[in-house]
């Protein structure tokens, strides 16, 4: 092999290294999507945790807990105004950190889902 | 800095999605696939309405692709041109030229959903080597269809879990990509070698004669 390689060198230099580095990206990718696929088997929860860049709609529909809930807790505009707002606009309205509200929204979700169980697919908490 | 990106997905909705796929076929670095699958899965949240995002997200990465193929045809078909005067180029440009002739219409619906990664330069090239215009809008306008849908109804199917169905994609994408630049690169030392036998054949030919 390493004498093929060395005949591919000197005839074409740069294409040799561009066929050695494309082959060891291919096996890199490789490797990463074999791991991704178990980690996606294995999960037990494929829930996001919740981030300031979500909606309170995103993040109601992904922990399958009713809008309202989200909405009261973080305190949202009502009635809501055109367009989507995430967790960072709202803390813009409000003035208030985003974290306070990404706590709260967390907050909310796990208090709804401990209440009422069998809305909740056996996630983790958010 | 991910997250600002799918941040302005979620303040404003189809416009952000829209201007990063104009940008990003213009090889501004912008997760714009991240950012289509989150807005598919807003529209799942009923955030966003599908509709005017598929339209919206599409009109910008045609856009982007006509503006990146106009670069070419103006700024780089003359470099090209440059190029051919010399006289030792100039098969090597005429073999390329050939093949955009022949292939230049699939490599451009590939380059636009399946090598993402690698539609901007294929854009920039194929307007350089005078591709047909219309020939590249076809293919083009094909390949960009299939990949605004598959990402903004797979971010719709998979909603609650966007950033997990990114990284896979992003390296099925990559192992893809790799691949083809293998495969290219191979092709390349063959030709260099086969051109370097066909040489010494004929300087051996030369001294027998």
């Amino acid at each position: 092999m390493f004498t093929r390689l060395r005949r591919f060198w000197r005839a074409a230099p740069i294409a040799t290294v561009v066929l050695v580095l494309s082959i060891a990206m291919a096996g890199f990718f490789t490797v990463r999507s074999l791991a991704f696929w178990f980690y996606w088997h294995g999960a037990e929860s494929r829930q996001q945790p919740i981030e300031p860049w979500m909606t309170p709609g995103y993040i109601a529909h992904s922990w399958h807990v009713p809008p309202e809930i989200v909405l009261e807790a973080v305190g949202a505009p009502m009635p809501p105004p055109k367009g989507p707002m995430n967790l960072i606009d709202i803390a813009h309205l409000r003035d208030v950190p985003v974290e306070t509200l990404v706590e709260a929204a967390r907050v909310a979700v796990e208090d709804f889902r401990e209440n009422r169980p069998e809305r909740g697919n056996g996630a983790k908490r958010p | 800095m991910t997250d600002q990106f799918l941040a302005l997905v979620g303040s404003y909705g189809t416009w952000a999605v829209f201007i990063s796929a104009f940008l990003s076929c213009l090889l501004v670095p912008i997760p714009t696939s991240l950012m289509m699958l989150t807005a598919g899965a807003l529209a799942a949240a009923g955030d966003i309405s599908i509709p005017p995002l598929l339209a919206a997200t599409f009109a910008g990465a045609v856009l982007g692709d006509q503006a990146g193929y106009m670069v070419g045809r103006f700024g780089g078909a003359p470099v090209i041109e440059r190029l051919e005067r010399a006289p030792s180029r100039r098969a090597v440009v005429a073999r390329a030229r050939k093949l955009v002739d022949e292939r230049g219409g699939i490599g451009v619906f590939f380059s636009t959903w399946a090598l993402a990664p690698l539609g901007p330069y294929v854009n920039i090239v194929a307007g350089a080597t005078r591709l047909q215009w219309r020939r590249f809008t076809v293919w083009d306008i094909l390949g960009e269809a299939i990949w605004v849908n598959l990402y903004v109804w797979l971010g719709y199917a998979f909603s609650g879990s966007v950033a997990t169905v990114a990284e896979i994609l992003g390296d099925v994408i990559g192992l893809l990509v790799a691949i083809v630049v293998a495969l290219i690169a191979a092709l390349w030392i063959r030709s260099v070698m086969a051109a370097q036998r066909a040489a010494r054949r004929g300087s051996v030919k030369r001294a027998t004669s």
